[in-house]
Order: structure tokens, then C-alpha cells, then sequence
């Protein structure tokens, strides 16, 4: 009895230990230092999602119904990574279509959020719902906020994403 | 070494025992009770009267007038929100949709939630933001109405915050009170419409609420 119960035990940590071992392998085409760097943007950038996006995008992402989209293996963030990072400090408005459904309820901003809080919850959200392992760095951000305030208030310029179906 | 066992053995059964013996005590009743002098077959005698909701008259997402006989011998879950909300809101109607699905299917179990902004969630945005919830209002009714008397039935009826407050992100100070009402419209309970853990309790408060009724 006690043999089989060490074998499952051996087998699990088998298993166990092989997952982690994927995982890690996510991050393996990164140097050291970004990938310790990477760490601390997903750490910081999950409480701050938990606290300004999770109310409505849900703690795994998934959205709410038609209501609020999902991010989560959605077909909007990776081309709209532009209005994607705007859209948290100013705010979206209008039709937007994700995974072939259409939304539109408006997204509040949040206007004291921080260039380097938007970097960290943009690079949690590429990294862990689009699963594009990147770092979406502080000059990354600085760059795009310059250039958005104008047409985050026009959702009509934003990019469409054509239906699928 | 042998009574250690069936001593073992009668805990264990007792637990289980007592783990499935049903919770047979009744929801408090809450609110204030007056002691009232009632004419009784033209014998004067003494009668406790619950807080109760008062009549009222709304517009739901479909347009049709929802009153207090639309919630005529059912169970109702009341909240308060407005569809633009975006701190609690989200939260609460993600839960609210947990309740939804468990009791769709019974006649006797409803939802009502008021919209504290009437101004912007008029019948057509209630009906969207239902249609996009997925919910029908066989069982949920989204109202809207006069503003006052949301927030009045709100305040002084359902015991919950609901007002206008231009310091609050979003423009409204409101709590995310989830309110169970009985058959005869009195309130049996109040949770945190935000926390699931409370929602869950909710839920089996509800059924304890059926049950008391099956009795009857």
C-alpha cells in the first residue's frame, strides 16, 4: 500500500515538475535581466489588473457575456495595441468587434493611471491572456501616449477588426 | 484497541449525521416591527407588523409596467446599479447572473434591479444591457422610472444607499446590497452583492426560504 502511494507521489512530482519546467522554457528566447524584469512588470501588472480591469474583463479574462469583451485569446489586442493602451488612461467608446462579437459599452479611463502602471497591466495582459511573450516597456507606452489622445476619443479611427463569420 | 475504533467510528457517522440534517431554522425577519392594536372580529388585540416593501410602480427593460403584483407570491432578489457604473456594478451583476442561472427555471424565485441613473437607463439601454447579459425578464426584471421614487423605495424601503454623490467615480454613491424579499414582501436577508462567497450564502438562503414555504 505504502509503495503505490510513493510511486503516485513520484509520479506527480514527475508531472509537476515538467509543467514548471515548460513554463519557464515560455520565457527561454529572453536574457536574464529581461526576463527578471518581465517577472516584476507581470507581478505588479496583475494587482493592477485585478484592481482597475478585473471588475469588469474578470480575474481569468474571459469578460461577461456580450457585455464586456474578454481578453483573454481575444482577436483585438494584438492589432489594436495602440488604442488597447490609450483606452486606459482615456477611455473607449463605440462598436468594437472581438473574436466575431460585437461590444459596446464605453470603457471608462482612468486618468491618473501612470505610464509605467499602463506598461506593467499591458504587458501582464500580452503576456498572459494573448500569450505573446513580450515586455511592454515604459518607453513603449511614453511613445504611444503621446500620439493618442485624439483619436482614443474617435472610436470611428480605430481599426476595425473584420468580422470572421 | 477495538473501542478506540468504534469510537472513531460513531464520530465519523455522527458528523455525517449531522452534516446532512437540514438547517431548519427560518431567515430572520428584518426591519423595524411596530406592535399594532388590530380589530380582530370586533376584539381589539395586539399584532406585530413587519417592515414591508410599500406598493411601487416601474418600467422594465421591456417596456412593461412591473408593480408589487408582479412579484405577487414570489421570492425576489433586489439591488440597486446603473448600467454605466464602473466600479461595482460588474461585480454585482456577474454575481446576480450566478443567482439567475440557478433559479431561471423556478416560477417562484425573480430579480429586480433598479437603476439609480433613470435619466441615462431608460427602457431601450435597460433592454440592451439585458439582451447582452443574455437574461430574459421572465425571471429578471431590469427597472427604470422616477428618480425620486428609486431612490426613496431605496433608501427607506430596501434599508440600502442609493443617491446621487458627484464625488463618487461614476457620479452615484450606492451600496451593493443583494436583498432577498418574501412572499409577503418582507426582507429576509441582505449580502454583499460583490463578494461570491456571500452570493453563495444567498443562494442557499433561498432555498431555505423555499422550503419554509413547501411547509406551509
Amino acid at each position: 500500500m505504502n509503495r503505490i502511494f510513493s510511486l503516485i507521489c513520484i509520479i506527480f512530482l514527475v508531472f509537476t515538475s515538467c509543467t514548471n519546467n515548460e513554463k519557464s522554457d515560455k520565457y527561454d528566447h529572453l536574457d536574464q535581466r529581461t526576463k527578471i524584469r518581465l517577472r516584476q512588470y507581470l507581478v505588479e501588472g496583475k494587482r493592477l489588473y485585478g484592481l482597475h480591469c478585473a471588475n469588469c474583463h474578470q480575474i481569468d479574462g474571459k469578460g461577461l457575456a456580450r457585455l464586456y469583451p474578454p481578453l483573454k485569446d481575444s482577436d483585438f489586442l494584438i492589432p489594436n495595441k495602440k488604442s488597447v493602451i490609450c483606452g486606459m488612461r482615456y477611455g473607449q467608446k463605440g462598436e468594437i468587434v472581438v473574436n466575431g462579437i460585437m461590444f459596446n459599452q464605453e470603457m471608462p479611463g482612468i486618468p491618473t493611471i501612470s505610464d509605467l502602471e499602463i506598461a506593467e497591466i499591458a504587458t501582464y495582459i500580452y503576456t498572459d491572456f494573448a500569450d505573446s511573450v513580450q515586455i511592454v516597456t515604459l518607453n513603449d507606452v511614453r511613445k504611444i501616449m503621446e500620439s493618442c489622445q485624439d483619436d482614443t476619443s474617435n472610436p470611428s479611427k480605430q481599426k476595425a477588426i473584420k468580422n470572421p463569420y | 484497541m477495538l473501542t478506540m475504533k468504534y469510537f472513531f467510528a460513531c464520530v465519523i457517522f455522527a458528523s455525517i449525521l449531522s452534516s446532512c440534517s437540514p438547517n431548519d431554522e427560518k431567515l430572520p425577519i428584518l426591519g423595524r416591527r411596530e406592535i399594532k392594536n388590530v380589530d380582530f372580529n370586533g376584539k381589539i388585540t395586539a399584532d406585530t407588523m413587519y417592515h414591508t416593501i410599500p406598493d411601487f410602480s416601474f418600467t422594465n427593460q421591456d417596456g412593461k409596467t412591473v408593480t408589487q403584483e408582479t412579484f405577487k407570491d414570489k421570492i425576489y432578489v433586489a439591488d440597486f446599479f446603473f448600467t454605466t457604473c464602473p466600479t461595482i456594478c460588474p461585480i454585482m451583476k456577474t454575481q446576480m447572473l450566478r443567482v439567475y442561472e440557478k433559479y431561471r427555471g423556478n416560477p417562484d424565485v425573480l430579480i429586480l434591479s433598479h437603476t439609480i441613473d433613470p435619466t441615462y437607463d431608460t427602457v431601450e439601454v435597460l433592454h440592451e444591457f439585458a439582451d447582452r447579459l443574455g437574461v430574459s425578464s421572465d425571471t429578471w426584471h431590469f427597472v427604470t422610472g422616477d428618480k425620486e421614487k428609486i431612490y426613496d423605495i431605496g433608501q427607506n424601503s430596501y434599508m440600502v444607499t442609493a443617491r446621487e454623490d458627484p464625488e463618487e467615480l461614476g457620479g452615484y454613491l450606492h451600496s451593493g446590497a443583494f436583498l432577498i424579499v418574501d412572499k409577503q414582501r418582507r426582507i429576509r436577508g441582505i449580502y454583499d452583492g460583490t463578494k461570491p462567497e456571500k452570493v453563495d450564502i444567498l443562494m442557499k438562503d433561498i432555498d431555505r426560504l423555499l422550503k419554509e414555504y413547501e411547509k406551509e
